[in-house]
């Protein structure tokens, strides 16, 4: 890598002004951007009936400390955050799995009726959800899958979401050819393509698919609605809405739970997001 | 063969391939989207397939439906509403999805910045994503209080008058536009993957030859990540015509106020869970489906224009 | 993977998880446990009798019941099944802390009275609960017992959703329901055509919810709080109304409001008391076929509701009282129009920060307050699989014992005598009880939800978004009425021939 030049001192400013001013703009939006965040922790410590007051106290007085083990024990969302968890691992790796591979696929293979097919894929993130809600359970309760994980994780092992496949196969095109070419010429099948070349190489895109997959499923609100009814079985995202009451919303517990339910999604955004960081290199040289 | 590859010289040619080699591309292609094409035709064709048939029947849910012809078709060139909420819709979608992909585009960019702590930042500019629906809406709507909401403070801060927000027919979508923008999340987290694939090659080749930073945006870098820009455009306008969630926590279910934030997908919730027509709102379900269908095909015959692929692909 | 690493090793993991997994079904599977029982047993024995068949005495075996002499005898009966009790599914939306403690405290009294019956309460939150009841439905796989309210009850009937109660009452001829205990006015006005397809619960009626410590600051005299004071004909009128709300408004020295003296909502259940009582009649026809709210007498009603806002000023804006700063538990709204039960919430919400009651709706001149109870109702599944379980669920929920807990937390106005006593024990003292049970007794028996099956799409898809432009001011009531009216005389009757 080439040596950095030094740098003559007006240049030297300039940089420090970019740089000062980059950091005031960022922070000051992403100041603005906390605001939810601190309100909804704000809120969590606030006695019944104070949520709303105004003008807003961002400090709650008195800070109410058993709104916590309160809003805990209400339900047993010790059971909710497992079976959350589990649902959520389990789509996560069988919908991102199985998408990459739908979508190298698409990409990368040529096979007849491909167009067409990919065309059908995009086509089932046209049609709204509500339409085929009551048809798919009529089917799974034919399966007498109803009240089990089972509808929420197995048609996610088989291609997941087209969201996945779509953004995959834009991904695996960025991907020069002369990579897989090269390993094609040392007698590599498309398997072994796909999984040392075309899976390494997409850690960001991944590291993405892993980000939304758990957002979604974590807070995955309709499926669980319909088909979990036991209270061992039902996910953190029902027992929220069990807070919220056709007259009477139990605000202060609302946000005591969706703090700590936020929490094990800011640990994996900052992990995942190191993936971001370690320059995805294309072409096998210098990285950033 | 080989031979003539390696004198062909040209980077992006794809490698002659014939017969069995081909074969084996198209098996192997097919034993790739298996697992997806599978999953489509257990539990997806049916149930789309059905709400399909259940566009010439009446069917209240809790009876078995019946027959009905052409009926829904003729209820829905009467109905006013249904026009309504097509109109609301194409406006949300065609003013949101532009906006929402520039911001997202530019905070990505800025996000990139090879500043200390930026993943902190990153982090930061994540958090309302996550924050659960109905809390991130509560939010906005004290936001947006007319009377006491930061925003209006804002305005008259500013000497500008105050807005009716939410609640005003005039300014509701645009304060739910407005509350989409504020969300970067996804856009800008699939907008900062693609920027980490750009090759760091192209960019000492552009200083080298003399270009500033701006040069090198325009030239090296939004080229380079225009099949993910395409992405975030195509996705928003599906997900931007679907839009439901969000209204029907402001409105109450409703659409309100004067039906201006009744979209689609509201209307058709309603219709079949409220007001006992599925098999209407199946007809509005598939009319919507053709309109995003039609334009995201228009989208993807553009796309020849504008979108770099490294590789030919459809 | 390689085929010879097939080994002895997973032949023998394979069928140690074989074997376990074999035992514990056969573990799971019924080991009879003996169970000692005692019969009483007669006889049916086989006995040789001497009879003269064809002249020929002959002995023939004959049947014969030896007369009964009833044995007690202990027998060892193997029992292979273990027998569960029948199990009831319980829905309603109560999904809150307060509306989920209060069905847990129903159903653990129905479990000491029934312990061999076993009810699960499956709530479902309000903005969801359509939505997963109709799936569950259309699935078979539908709650026993369940909530609805006004705007379906017509629709579930028509679709055969509703079990006939009538012969379930019948079998039970030591019923409360034959009693003298039941208001049989409320009961039978949710007959439709003569007979019982759901029973009403969560019996409510309109009223103010008064804030009496601005009345005191202000230094007004309280409204009569009750409708059969002697001063309510002759005080508590509309124009009485008007002016006490236009005292109660308060704006600080920029314009900002600081208190305001009612709200006005466009909702049929306030409506219709400003209608009805200056005008006798609804925006709906009584049958449910036609549309009325064009008729100047109704627009000029509505629009004089909605001037209390647009010209006097005395109510929150949409946007002011839907952002939440005036709701009525924030203290800064004088009168809201409410509903009588909602002194169950009085405590929760308001504590002591401000005196909160409720207080009686006004009328006009020489008419009558223009009030309607309104009760949800509770349906019987007819595709339940435990009818027998959930008759004696439902019919103890229905009745005097079900509804006592809900009556002590002035949750329900109870349609029982033996009831009434106990309504409000558990709210603080000081409260005006009296209001909701007198609303009920003087409030029309005209189901107008009964009447119409489309009555609420109409009502939400045509009517409300018209009146909320009234409201906002950008039309006349006149114009909106006018405007709406050939698409709602299209739904109405739509939804009346769907009744024939």
């Amino acid at each position: 890598m080439a040596a950095a030049k030094p740098k003559a001192p007006r240049k030297r400013i300039r940089e420090l002004t970019w740089k000062t001013a980059a950091y005031v703009i960022l922070g000051a939006v992403g100041v603005v951007q906390l605001i939810p965040f601190f309100w909804m922790i704000s809120t969590s410590f606030k006695p019944r009936g104070t949520e709303f007051l105004w003008p807003p106290q961002w400090i709650p007085n008195p800070v109410v400390l058993a709104n916590y083990p309160t809003a805990l024990t209400l339900l047993p969302f010790f059971i909710f955050f497992r079976n959350t968890l589990i649902i959520t691992i389990a789509n996560m790796i069988g919908g991102i799995g199985t998408s990459l591979m739908a979508a190298y696929g698409f990409s990368r293979l040529r096979f007849p009726y491909r167009s067409l097919l990919f065309s059908v894929c995009l086509s089932t993130l046209m049609l709204p959800d509500v339409v085929t809600l009551v048809p798919q359970f009529i089917m799974f309760k034919q399966l007498n899958w109803v009240n089990t994980f089972l509808p929420l994780i197995v048609p996610n092992w088989f291609g997941g979401s087209a969201f996945f496949i779509f953004l995959g196969r834009q991904f695996f095109t960025t991907i020069p050819m002369e990579l897989e070419d090269a390993a094609r010429m040392d007698g590599a099948s498309s398997y072994r393509i796909w999984w040392s070349i075309m899976i390494p190489l997409s850690k960001a895109v991944i590291a993405s698919m892993a980000i939304f997959s758990f957002q979604s499923n974590w807070n995955d609100f309709t499926r669980p609605l319909v088909y979990l009814y036991d209270t061992d079985k039902q996910t953190m995202a029902l027992g929220l809405s069990v807070m919220k009451g056709v007259y009477q919303t139990d605000w202060n517990l609302l946000m005591a739970i969706s703090t700590v339910f936020t929490i094990p999604m800011i640990v994996l955004f900052f992990l995942a997001q190191r993936q971001f960081m370690r320059g995805i290199v294309t072409t096998g040289l210098a990285g950033r | 063969m080989l031979a003539l590859r390696s004198l062909s010289g040209k980077r992006s040619t794809a490698p002659v391939r014939r017969g069995r080699l081909l074969r084996q591309e198209a098996i192997d292609g097919f034993v790739f989207i298996t697992p997806w094409l599978l999953g489509f035709i257990l539990w997806t064709a049916w149930p789309m397939l059905f709400s399909l048939g259940l566009v010439f029947t009446n069917w209240s849910v809790l009876t078995k439906p019946s027959f009905a012809g052409l009926a829904n078709f003729s209820r829905l060139a009467q109905d006013r509403l249904f026009y309504i909420a097509l109109g609301n819709t194409a406006y949300y979608t065609f003013v949101a999805v532009p906006l929402t992909l520039v911001t997202n585009l530019i905070v990505a960019l800025a996000l990139n910045l090879k500043l200390a702590g930026i993943n902190i930042f990153r982090t930061v500019y994540y958090m309302p994503t996550i924050i659960p629906q109905v809390a991130n809406v509560m939010l906005w709507m004290w936001i947006f209080n007319p009377e006491f909401g930061l925003a209006n403070a804002l305005l008259t801060r500013l000497g500008l008058p105050k807005l009716g927000w939410f609640w005003d027919p005039r300014w509701s979508k645009n304060a739910m536009i407005f509350m989409t923008l504020w969300g970067f999340g996804t856009g800008m987290i699939i907008f900062l993957a693609a920027l980490q694939g750009v090759p760091q090659e192209l960019y000492e080749v552009g200083q080298l030859d003399g270009a500033n930073s701006l040069q090198l945006l325009w030239h090296v870098t939004i080229p380079m990540i225009t099949p993910v820009v395409f992405f975030n455009l195509c996705m928003g306008i599906i997900g931007s015509f679907q839009i439901f969630t969000t209204a029907f926590i402001v409105s109450d279910g409703k659409g309100g106020p004067a039906n201006s934030t009744l979209f689609l997908v509201l209307y058709l919730y309603r219709n079949g869970f409220e007001f006992f027509r599925m098999g209407y709102a199946s007809l509005i379900a598939w009319v919507l489906f053709a309109i995003i269908l039609l334009v995201t095909l228009i989208q993807f015959r553009l796309a020849r224009r504008w979108v770099y692929y490294e590789q030919e692909v459809i | 993977m390689n085929v010879r690493k097939l080994t002895r090793r997973h032949f023998l993991s394979l069928s140690a998880a074989g074997a376990v997994g074999a035992s514990v079904i056969a573990a799971c599977g019924a080991t009879p446990t003996p169970q000692v029982i005692e019969k009483v047993v007669t006889s049916v024995v086989e006995k040789e009798v001497t009879k003269i068949v064809a002249g020929t005495p002959q002995v023939v075996k004959e049947t014969v019941i030896v007369p009964a002499t009833p044995q007690v005898v202990e027998e060892t009966v193997v029992v292979t099944q273990v027998s569960r009790p029948p199990e009831v599914v319980w829905t309603s939306w109560a999904t809150d802390t307060f509306g989920m403690f209060r069905v847990e405290e129903q159903a653990a009294q129905f479990r000491q009275k029934y312990p061999d019956i076993v009810v699960q309460i499956r709530n479902v939150a309000g903005s969801s609960y359509r939505e997963r009841l109709l799936t569950t439905l259309a699935a078979g796989a539908g709650p026993d017992v369940y909530r609805l309210c006004t705007d379906s009850e017509l629709a579930f009937y028509k679709d055969g959703q509703c079990e006939q109660l009538d012969p379930w009452f019948e079998k039970q001829k030591d019923s409360w329901f034959w009693t003298d205990d039941v208001n049989k006015t409320i009961v039978d006005a949710h007959r439709i055509k003569d007979k019982l397809w759901f029973y009403p619960m969560a019996l409510d009626v309109q009223a103010f919810c008064i804030n009496k410590t601005l009345f005191e600051q202000a230094g007004l005299p309280l409204p009569p709080m009750s409708y059969k004071s002697a001063d309510y004909k002759s005080v508590w009128t509309y124009e009485k109304y008007l002016d006490t709300v236009k005292a109660l408004t308060k704006f600080a020295a920029d314009g900002t409001p600081q208190q305001f003296g009612t709200t006005v909502y466009p909702d049929y259940y306030y409506l219709h008391d400003i209608i009805t009582s200056k005008t006798g009649r609804f925006w709906m026809s009584d049958d449910g076929s036609q549309f009325l709210g064009a008729d100047p007498a109704v627009t000029e009603a509505i629009q004089w509701y909605a001037d209390i806002r647009l010209v006097h000023k005395a109510a929150p804006t949409p946007e002011q009282s839907k952002g939440g700063a005036f709701d009525y538990s924030a203290g800064r709204l004088a009168l809201d129009w409410q509903f009588a039960t909602w002194l169950c919430y009085g405590e929760k919400n308001v504590g002591d920060r401000f005196d909160w009651d409720i207080a009686p709706l006004p009328h006009w001149g020489d008419g009558n307050p223009g009030l309607f109870p309104e009760p949800c109702v509770w349906v019987f599944n007819p595709h339940s699989k435990v009818k027998d379980a959930t008759w004696t669920f439902f019919h103890w929920l229905v009745g005097p014992e079900g509804v006592r807990v809900p009556t002590e937390l002035a949750w329900e106005i109870p349609i029982y005598k033996s009831v009434e006593p106990y309504f409000g024990k558990r709210i603080p003292t000081g409260k005006n009880l009296s209001l909701g049970p007198e609303g009920v007794s003087i409030a029309s028996s005209n189901y107008f939800w009964l009447k119409n099956l489309n009555f609420f799409e109409a009502w939400s898809s045509v009517m409300e978004p018209a009146l909320e432009e009234v409201l906002l001011g950008s039309k006349t009531a006149q114009e909106a009425m006018t405007a709406i009216k050939p698409q709602m005389d299209k739904v109405l009757q739509e939804g009346k021939a769907a009744m024939a």
